[in-house]
């Protein structure tokens, strides 16, 4: 038997083992990346063998974040592809002003770019006050990091040119603090940010979302898991509440596209139908 | 036998002989009936013939005689006369006599014995003449001359009689038996002449018979030989044609026409039957082929296949083997009616096998009569080996495909055999194009993933690139590091020495100065802790102080509207029952109110800017735009009051500047009122410039980025020792200016305030009696952000202070509600047209006799409505227009539009596209008029009742089926503008200005959508909303469109009434109308309202809290809690709930979320497992959350009980009966 095919049984076994052990189940992830991800997450924590690395899993607890971290790809920048933001600001926010409260939920937040993204869009639209933002993850430790809100200052400058990109008001400057190597976002941007963890694969509705950003997320999953979780974020919307995907990602394809129609088909905003219940 | 030999004979004789026998038989017969009938007729004429011979003899006879009798009686004259004369008749007698004879003896030279007879009577004459007659001729002439000669000749004569007589007798014996004789010759030939017609009368009956015999057989003939077998003949080519190839064609060994038709038939049938077999096999070859490409897998196709063919070769068995081009072998891929058998592979090897044989050898195998041991076909019923196998090969330009194999209990025939040939190459076709397709769609599948596969990974590489670049920037900024904490570390070896001496020295020094620290420590807590207490207490002050104002400001405002409204209603006088004094007294209190309103703005706009309230908007703001609004709105101050008014530009200003426009213009408007107020001759100037470097330094700004703008008058002027206190709130030049000149003397105070929130400041000079001049210094652009004092919470503008404002002054000014009449046409019959109020039915009629249509005024009035008339198109379009009657009656025939363009104008207009029209015309055309919208059509002259029930059509078309909507809003823009958005055929709205009305509207109808906005005078749309909710009846589903907006806190209270709320902004018309047309125009209601009550005994008159962010969960758990009797406490998030049980001491248990903003699940569960008298409190925690670390976390937390979401109804109900009975 080929390397890469014992490799694969042994991803199977990890899984299985990750399911049986801690709960969480990967089986409808996107294969071959989630091989790689055990790959790399066995190299990382120095297992020769994803065996071995099971085998860690199996008996020591401490290794769950790490491992629920190393799974998942945290990777984001600040209005990463700005006319989306750009989109969103111009289409999507006049309608919200029109609701007394609006809840956002930013589901598979990662360390929390987007957010801080979004809360710097909302806070220029005046709109900031009015909403409630749920950034959701199922990795604790991507979630500290988000709250954190602190990220490398090499990165500002590619920050701040997304910013301007997306039609950011002021600068962003405006908005962090830069010490050392890093930057640290103003922490009244979280002041109506509630981060929690949520996983799309087993967790169910928690909130009555008027917009629900999920993006570069379901690349990562099986049609099956995908559906299931445009499903979640059906049942989680209000008539007429919109959905942003990645750019990457289309419903077209998916069973649940029926319930939602294109707002912006090029940016991925799409609306649900107000007659789907 | 014979006569079948003779009918095979005949039969087999050409028609053309047939038809030529018939004919010459007939022939035969007729030309011996005539060859008859002319002998007959022969004979007949030689009979006549001789007849006439026999008279001309018998005539020849007679004469003779005669001329012997006269030469007789001349010789007997001659002899008693002795008359010489009388001679020569008897010589002439004598030749006669001879003569006649003569021809007599030749006539009758047939008869001899005539002959004999003649002979004896010429020899009697010759005896007569020569022994009576010469004698007496002889003696008469002797004697002739004597005297005597009558004795003589007596004498003579009777010598004579003597002789002659016998001789004559004899004569006269011979004539007649002559005569006798010739007589009977013709008795004898009449004899044989009647015999003979008689026997020719047979001849001709008998051929008669014989014609008619022969006809008869020729038909019979001709019937039996052609006609019937070409009738069956043409039946059978019917049946050809009718495709019926169920025949034999018999008569084809014939040798005539019809053995040849029928062989042509024969020829013509066998081609039929093969055209009908291609037929069959191409409509089945093109149906199957058709079937096998919607075959989407090798599978299916070979399902397709086999169970396509099968029946239609009767075949009870079919399998079909694809090839597997890798290892040469033939699977089985799909059969029809097969059974599996032990020892049957369903995989072959070429060769093997007869499929593999039909696989190698590359053509058909076909056995028969194959054994009983063969495999069965089977059925239901029963079982038997095939009789008859074939195994086809698919092939595809000689490159295999598959083999196919039949068993059928017959022997495959030819067609069947053929239709599989031909069905070969498609079926191989589709076979192909399928593996074709498939493998196309594997590799566009492998493409599909590999695409993703790569956006994955590109994704990850992303990630990993990160991570290498920070990786190898701590990896070089730790070596940089380590190599400066090497030099540094020798370094400070020596330095660390020296200092290790110093700290000893300072350590006692620092000891001291710490314990004095300590000290101020101390201090400065407790002074900290003071100020914390001032600056709560502070901001305590602050929220009373603009509670207050905002309360203030809408208890003033209100009761100032209304004062405003009427008293100017009262000074406009339209009733006319007013004296001038009391006009008067009207006009001062509206003026008094206005100044009054004025001030109350003054003062809210001050405290605003104290409190902190006043947001500042950066915008581009337009100088030349601002100077020009400058000049509009104070023109006509400088007409009146004859100051000269002028706004200048300096040049090299930008042309626009980065500030809050409405606050530029509020003071500037300040400040030139002001200018004019206190100038009474002279001019007024602003002058928009860069600020003198003085000016800027007192404005703090810097001159190169700020804008002067300078008000200078040639008023009253300041004194110098006021100058210092204008400025200041509530201070005035002296007291009796404001008496003099009005104004509340805020505005200068505000000014000020507002230049200095722009980031700017004013400055005055002025001399007194000569005039004052201001100057506001702004900077050029403004940081909005820093200038929006107080917190984000005190920030929001109680919007509704303006709107209120806005409409007291809108109201009052718009004090005519209708347009102008100055355009009505004069009425055409008395008609209603001033009485009318919005609320009544108006119909319409538009009718050019004026006795009839004051009869339909008159009857309109008497059904209660009210009536409008127009005597033409023109005014009737008009009055539709302004009215908007509820309906119209129209006449097609009008003096000058016709009724037909009446309706198409009528319906072209939006405003009266609606309304309902019906037709009353002498003219019959109702299809067009129905074509045309109209609701009826009535042909004159009209029926009472007709009419009446053309009301009703009217009035039902008017209201029918359509959805009513309740529109409450105070501000009549804003219902207008709804309205139209809202607008269609099937909604009636229903407009409402307050609450009270509408709960009034309620009374007496019923709404399917209620749209209310908030910020209603008198009743707020909450108390409305608490109100409607009692009444009795189920609540029809409500949008709130909400000019303000919503706390929290508010917006959960309007949750139990309804989800649909809409904040008035960009977009929101937009949304109200999505809201509303969900409720007019689809089944969906809103079911918040009526609650059904099942009491579940066990729960009834518990009290349970909710706790909850989600609102829909929160109304869905507490609705379905009450209706089971249930108390239920609300609450939002973790600190409301900690409050609520504080305050709520009824409360037996708790629901709680997780996922909450603020303070979550866990954390709330623990704070209430820290309060005295709640450890024990049952807490129920409500999760989304699924895994199964997260219900040990909610028990850890402190939870008694875990459910997750979405909710189980029953299982929380008996969640809730299991820990409340405990």
């Amino acid at each position: 038997m080929a390397r890469s095919e014992i490799e694969d049984v042994e991803v199977e076994l990890f899984a299985r083992a990750l399911q049986l052990r801690h709960g969480y189940d990967f089986s409808h992830y996107a294969p071959a990346s989630f091989k790689r991800r055990v790959l790399n997450l066995a190299s990382n924590t120095g297992c020769r063998t994803i065996t071995e690395l099971t085998s860690r899993l199996l008996r020591e607890d401490a290794l769950l974040p790490a491992v629920i971290a190393g799974l998942s790809v945290p990777v984001s920048e600040m209005f990463r592809n700005p006319s989306v933001f750009r989109a969103l600001r111009d289409e999507v926010f006049p309608v919200l002003d029109s609701y007394p409260v609006i809840n956002i939920w930013q589901a598979g937040c990662a360390f929390g770019q987007e957010v801080y993204s979004l809360a710097i869009l909302l806070e220029e639209a005046g709109l900031y006050e009015r909403c409630q933002i749920f950034a959701t993850d199922f990795s604790d430790a991507a979630l500290v990091r988000a709250q954190e809100g602190i990220f490398p200052t090499r990165d500002a400058r590619a920050y701040s040119e997304n910013y301007l990109a997306a039609g950011g008001k002021r600068s962003l400057s405006d908005y962090y603090h830069a010490r050392y190597e890093f930057m640290k976002l103003d922490e009244r941007l979280q002041r109506n940010v509630t981060f929690a963890n949520h996983n799309l694969v087993c967790d169910g509705v928690f909130c009555e979302a008027h917009l629900i950003l999920c993006r570069n997320v379901l690349i990562y999953f099986t049609d099956v898991l995908q559906d299931h979780a445009l499903s979640l974020f059906r049942n989680s919307l209000v008539r007429n509440g919109f959905l942003c995907l990645g750019n990457r990602e289309n419903i077209d394809f998916a069973s649940s596209a029926r319930h939602f129609v294109a707002v912006n088909a090029r940016e991925r905003i799409y609306r649900k139908h107000a007659d789907s219940a | 036998m014979p006569r079948q030999w003779a009918a095979g004979w005949l039969a087999n004789l050409p028609i053309q002989r047939k038809l030529v026998l018939a004919f010459a038989l007939i022939l035969v017969a007729f030309v011996l009936a005539v060859s008859a009938i002319l002998y007959a007729l022969s004979e007949q004429s030689k009979v006549e013939s001789w007849a006439r011979h026999t008279r001309d003899v018998m005539d020849g006879i007679t004469l003779t005689r005669r001329a012997a009798h006269e030469a007789d009686l001349a010789l007997r004259g001659f002899n008693m006369s002795g008359d010489l004369q009388r001679l020569p008749g008897y010589d002439t007698n004598i030749a006669a006599f001879h003569k006649n004879l003569d021809s007599v003896r030749a006539l009758s030279a047939d008869a001899p014995e005539v002959q004999v007879r003649l002979d004896h009577a010429h020899d009697l004459g010759a005896k007569w003449i020569e022994q009576a007659a010469q004698p007496l001729i002889a003696q008469t002439r002797r004697i002739a001359g004597s005297t005597n000669y009558d004795n003589a000749s007596y004498k003579t004569g009777i010598d004579y009689l003597g002789t002659s007589g016998p001789i004559l007798r004899e004569l006269d014996a011979e004539f007649d038996s002559s005569m006798k004789t010739e007589r009977d010759a013709l008795d004898a030939r009449n004899a044989r002449l009647d015999h003979t017609i008689e026997r020719l009368r047979m001849l001709v009956i008998g051929m008669l018979a014989l014609g008619t015999v022969i006809c008869l057989a020729a038909i019979w003939l001709a019937s039996r030989l052609m006609t019937r077998p070409i009738r069956h003949l043409t039946d059978l080519m019917t049946r050809l044609a009718g495709k019926d190839h169920a025949f034999e064609i018999d008569g084809q060994n014939r040798g005539d026409e019809i053995g040849a038709t029928a062989r042509a038939l024969q020829v013509f049938k066998e081609a039929a039957i093969e055209t009908n077999n291609q037929n069959w096999i191409k409509s089945n070859v093109s149906e199957i082929a058709g079937i096998l490409q919607s075959a989407a897998t090798r599978g299916e196709f070979a399902r397709a296949l086999t169970a396509e063919v099968a029946p239609r070769i009767n075949a009870g068995v079919a399998v079909f083997y694809g090839l597997e081009e890798q290892d040469k072998r033939l699977d089985l891929l799909g059969s029809y009616g097969f059974r599996q058998r032990k020892h049957l592979g369903t995989r072959y090897g070429l060769g093997e096998g007869l499929v593999g044989q039909a696989a190698l050898e590359r053509k058909a195998i076909v056995l028969e009569q194959v054994p009983a041991d063969y495999m069965t076909i089977h059925s239901g019923i029963g079982e038997a080996p095939p009789r008859s196998v074939i195994a086809m090969p698919l092939l595809l330009q000689d490159h295999l495909l598959g083999v196919l194999e039949f068993g059928s209990f017959a022997p495959f025939n030819r067609v069947q055999q053929r239709l599989l040939e031909e069905l070969m190459p498609f079926a191989a076709l589709s076979l192909e194009n399928l593996n074709r397709t498939l493998h196309t769609q594997e590799l566009l599948t492998h493409t599909q993933a590999q695409a993703k596969e790569l956006q994955v990974s590109e994704e990850e590489m992303r990630v990993q690139q990160e991570e290498l670049t920070a990786t190898n920037e701590e990896l070089q900024g730790k070596t940089t590091e380590l190599v400066e904490q090497q030099q540094r570390l020798r370094a400070s070896e020596e330095e660390l020495r020296v200092q290790a001496e110093e700290l000893q020295a300072s350590n006692e020094e620092l000891r001291q100065k710490s314990e004095t620290l300590n000290e101020q420590k101390q201090v400065l807590v407790s002074l900290q802790i003071e100020t914390e207490l001032k600056a709560e207490e502070l901001a305590r002050a602050s929220q009373y102080k603009s509670d207050f104002l905002a309360n203030m400001s809408h208890e003033l405002r209100t009761p100032l509207n209304s004062l405003l409204i009427l008293s100017r209603n009262l000074a406009d006088n339209e009733g006319g029952n007013l004296d001038g004094e009391q006009v008067e007294s009207a006009r001062v209190i509206y003026e008094s109110g206005s100044n009054l309103l004025r001030l109350i703005n003054d003062i809210l706009d001050l405290s605003k800017i104290e409190a902190g309230k006043m947001h500042v908007v950066g915008e581009d703001f337009q100088l030349q735009h601002f100077a020009q609004s400058l000049i509009r709105r104070f023109k006509h101050v400088a007409n009146e009051k004859a100051v000269q008014f002028d706004v200048s530009i300096a040049d090299h200003l930008p042309a626009s500047i980065y500030t809050d426009g409405a606050r530029v213009e509020q003071i500037a408007n300040n400040l030139v009122g002001n200018a004019f107020k206190f100038t009474r001759e002279g001019s007024v100037r602003v002058e928009i410039a860069r600020p003198t470097p003085e000016l800027a330094l007192r404005a703090n700004v810097k001159t190169a980025e700020a804008i002067a703008f300078t008000v200078i008058d040639t008023g009253i002027g300041i004194p110098q020792d006021k100058l210092g206190h204008i400025f200041g709130t509530f201070e005035q030049m002296d007291a009796s200016t404001s008496r003099k000149y009005g104004g509340s003397g805020l505005g200068l105070a505000i000014a000020r305030k507002l230049s200095e929130l722009l980031g700017g400041g004013i400055t005055v000079q002025s001399v007194l009696n000569s005039g004052s001049t201001f100057t506001v210094v702004l900077p050029e652009r403004i940081e909005t952000i820093g200038h929006t004092a107080g917190s984000h919470e005190a920030a929001m503008p109680p919007p509704e202070l303006r709107t209120v404002a806005a409409t007291a002054a809108a109201s009052a000014f718009a004090s005519s509600p209708v347009a102008p009449r100055g355009l009505v046409p004069k009425p055409w019959v008395p008609d209603d047209r001033d009485l009318l109020s919005e609320s009544d039915t108006t119909i319409l009629a538009i009718e050019d006799d004026p006795v009839f249509a004051r009869t339909l005024v008159d009857m309109i009035r008497r059904k209660g409505y009210r009536a409008l008339a127009a005597g033409d198109g023109e005014s009737g379009l008009y009055l539709a227009r302004e009215f908007k009657p509820t309906g119209i009656l129209l006449d097609v025939m009008l003096p000058d539009i016709d009724g037909w363009a009446v309706i198409e104008r009528l319906k072209q207009d939006n405003v009266t596209r609606r309304i309902p029209v019906h037709f009353i015309s002498a003219i019959d055309e109702a299809a067009r008029a129905r074509e045309l919208g109209a609701v009826g059509f009535l042909t004159k002259p009209v029926e009472r009742d007709a009419v009446l029930s053309a009301f009703e059509r009217l009035l039902q078309s008017s209201a029918g089926n359509r959805r009513r909507m309740l529109l409450i809003d105070d501000d009549e823009d804003s219902r207008l503008a709804i309205s139209r958005l809202i607008a269609s055929d099937k909604v009636q709205i229903t407009e409402a200005a307050s609450a009270e009305d509408a709960l009034e509207l309620l009374d007496h109808a019923s709404f399917d959508c209620i749209v209310l906005d908030l910020g209603l005078p008198g009743m707020s749309g909450f108390e409305f909303l608490e109100v409607v909710s009692q009444r009795p009846g189920t609540l029809p589903p409500i949008v709130i469109h909400s000019g303000r907006d919503l706390s929290r806190e508010e917006s959960v209270k309007l949750r139990q009434y309804t989800d649909s709320i809409v904040i008035k902004g960009t977009r929101s018309l937009e949304r109200l109308l999505d809201e509303v047309s969900l409720f007019l125009h689809s089944v969906r209601r809103n079911a918040s309202a009526h609650v059904v009550r099942d009491i579940d005994s066990g729960l009834s008159g518990r009290t349970v809290l909710v706790v909850d962010d989600d609102m829909r969960n929160i109304f869905a758990l507490s609705k379905i809690l009450r209706e089971k009797g249930l108390s239920v406490v609300m609450a939002q998030d973790g600190h409301k709930a900690l409050r609520q049980l504080e305050e709520n001491k009824s409360i037996e248990i708790v629901l709680m979320d997780i996922m909450m903003p603020g303070m979550d699940g866990y954390e709330t569960m623990r704070e209430i497992r820290t309060r005295p008298g709640h450890a024990k409190l049952p807490i129920i925690a409500v999760t989304a959350k699924a895994m199964s670390g997260d219900r040990d976390k909610c028990l850890e937390a402190g939870a008694n009980d875990y459910l997750a979401k979405p909710i189980d109804i029953d299982k929380l109900l008996s969640m809730l009966r299991i820990w409340l009975h405990a």
